[in-house]
């Protein structure tokens, strides 16, 4: 076994060292703690601004999601209000529950048409719910696992959306083309569209209630051979860059179906027919 | 330059130890402990004195404590080492040997230190995890050299 080498300038300056470390302990214990303090700050300086930068990142996605959800509630009940006309009793509250849901899947080939939300039954939602966003109408729910939820987009080609021009109160229906708008069919020839026009649900389905943003007119192209007027809609939600969206749904208490509901918020509030006489 | 970067990697070490429990190994004084087997005795020293003034200011009401006790143990690891220089349980011996320092200050100083479940469980992690360590910072920090 080797012996350690004979006392060098570096021990002796290790010593030192050593022995100031043992010094450090006779000082006042009110020394030490104001002498600690400016260094400990600086030396724990990263992990504050670690600390300080979660906590900020964590408080502006509590804050954004709070904001989204008060966005939709609002957007909502702007639908409800509109939905009551001056001629007509107000819809009545619906107390609908919105279910926040994340975007945990997309169609990979357009990455529009078909997103995968991390809600299901379980959460309350059901096949034919509205997917709405903040910005307006996002889509329906199509298929629902107890834990998933397949959203079918505005843009996906088989979509199919009862609307209505905010402004001239004129109804159509939109579709989706390929260039990721809308175009509505069956608008007259001589029906009131305007570039800058907001269209919303005319909740004549089963799925969306009325008064929803969908989008915005952005043209009117001439086409004097077309039988209606073609009208091209800029949707409200971009649909490619969604991360959340906001499942409406009625609460579970009221038993009633979402279709029925919406329907009967727009129906007349009675229709009677009368009896057939038989044999006729 | 070297010894820059071993004296940045304690800091981050440093850093490391300050925000986990302390249930943790403590990686500061394995740290401590590679650096000590590659440098002289008298950086190895600074690196334990510095590594200890860390931990202190971080808790000043024993201010010195941990820079002695590190200093220490920087300081013999570096002379020991040439008594058992290349031997694979080197590592595992001047760990438990810093360990035992530890846990002497912890004994000397008493209220204020890790609770002993903590000090137990720490101490055992971190003699698991010393051979792994020293290999992966030596060829980080060294270029290669590993245990004959």
């Amino acid at each position: 076994m080797l012996r350690p080498a004979a006392a060098t300038w570096q021990d002796r300056a290790a010593w030192l060292v050593i022995v100031l470390g043992l010094a450090l302990l006779l000082f006042p214990h009110r020394f030490r703690i104001f002498a600690a303090q400016p260094v400990q700050t600086a030396l724990l300086a990263p992990l504050r601004l670690v600390a300080s930068t979660s906590r900020v990142y964590r408080d502006l996605r509590a804050e954004n999601d709070r904001l989204s959800l008060l966005a939709v509630r609002l957007a909502v009940e702007n639908a409800s209000l509109e939905a009551a006309t001056p001629d007509t009793a107000p819809a009545p509250r619906l107390n609908l529950v919105l279910t926040s849901a994340p975007v945990i899947g997309r169609d990979l080939t357009t990455f529009e048409h078909w997103l995968v939300i991390s809600r299901g039954s379980l959460h309350g939602i059901k096949v034919g719910a509205p997917v709405i966003t903040p910005d307006g109408v996002c889509g329906k729910v199509v298929a629902c696992g107890p834990h998933q939820a397949l959203v079918q987009t505005l843009l996906a080609s088989e979509s199919r959306i009862s609307v209505i021009d905010l402004r001239s109160r004129v109804p159509a229906l939109a579709r989706p083309d390929r260039s990721g708008r809308l175009i509505l069919d069956y608008a007259p020839k001589d029906s009131d569209f305007r570039p800058g026009d907001t269209i919303v649900t005319a909740g004549l389905g089963i799925v969306f209630p009325k008064g929803l943003r969908v989008g915005e007119v952005t043209g009117t192209p001439d086409r004097p051979d077309a039988l209606f007027k073609p009208v091209m809609i800029r949707p409200f939600a971009d649909v490619s860059r969604i991360e959340r969206v906001f499942v409406i749904s009625l609460p579970a208490q009221t038993g009633l179906d979402t279709g029925t509901v919406w329907l009967e918020n727009t129906a007349p509030p009675e229709v009677t027919i009368p009896d057939q006489p038989a044999g006729q | 330059m070297k010894t820059f970067i071993a004296f940045i990697l304690l800091y981050l070490l440093f850093l490391v130890q300050a925000s986990v429990t302390p249930w943790w190994p403590d990686l500061l004084l394995l740290g401590l402990i590679v650096v000590s087997l590659h440098e002289n005795r008298l950086t190895s020293t600074l690196a334990g004195a510095f590594a200890g003034l860390c931990l202190d200011v971080a808790s000043p009401a024993f201010l010195g404590a941990h820079t002695v006790t590190l200093a220490a143990t920087g300081y013999g690891v570096a002379v020991l080492r040439t008594l058992f220089y290349r031997a694979r349980w080197a590592t595992l011996l001047f760990t438990s040997m810093a360990l035992a320092l530890k846990w002497l200050a912890v004994a000397l100083l008493g209220a204020g230190l890790p609770g002993l479940p903590a000090l137990l469980v720490s101490s055992a992690l971190t003699l698991l995890l010393a051979p792994l360590v020293e290999l992966t910072l030596t060829r980080v920090l060294y270029h290669g050299w590993q245990p004959a």
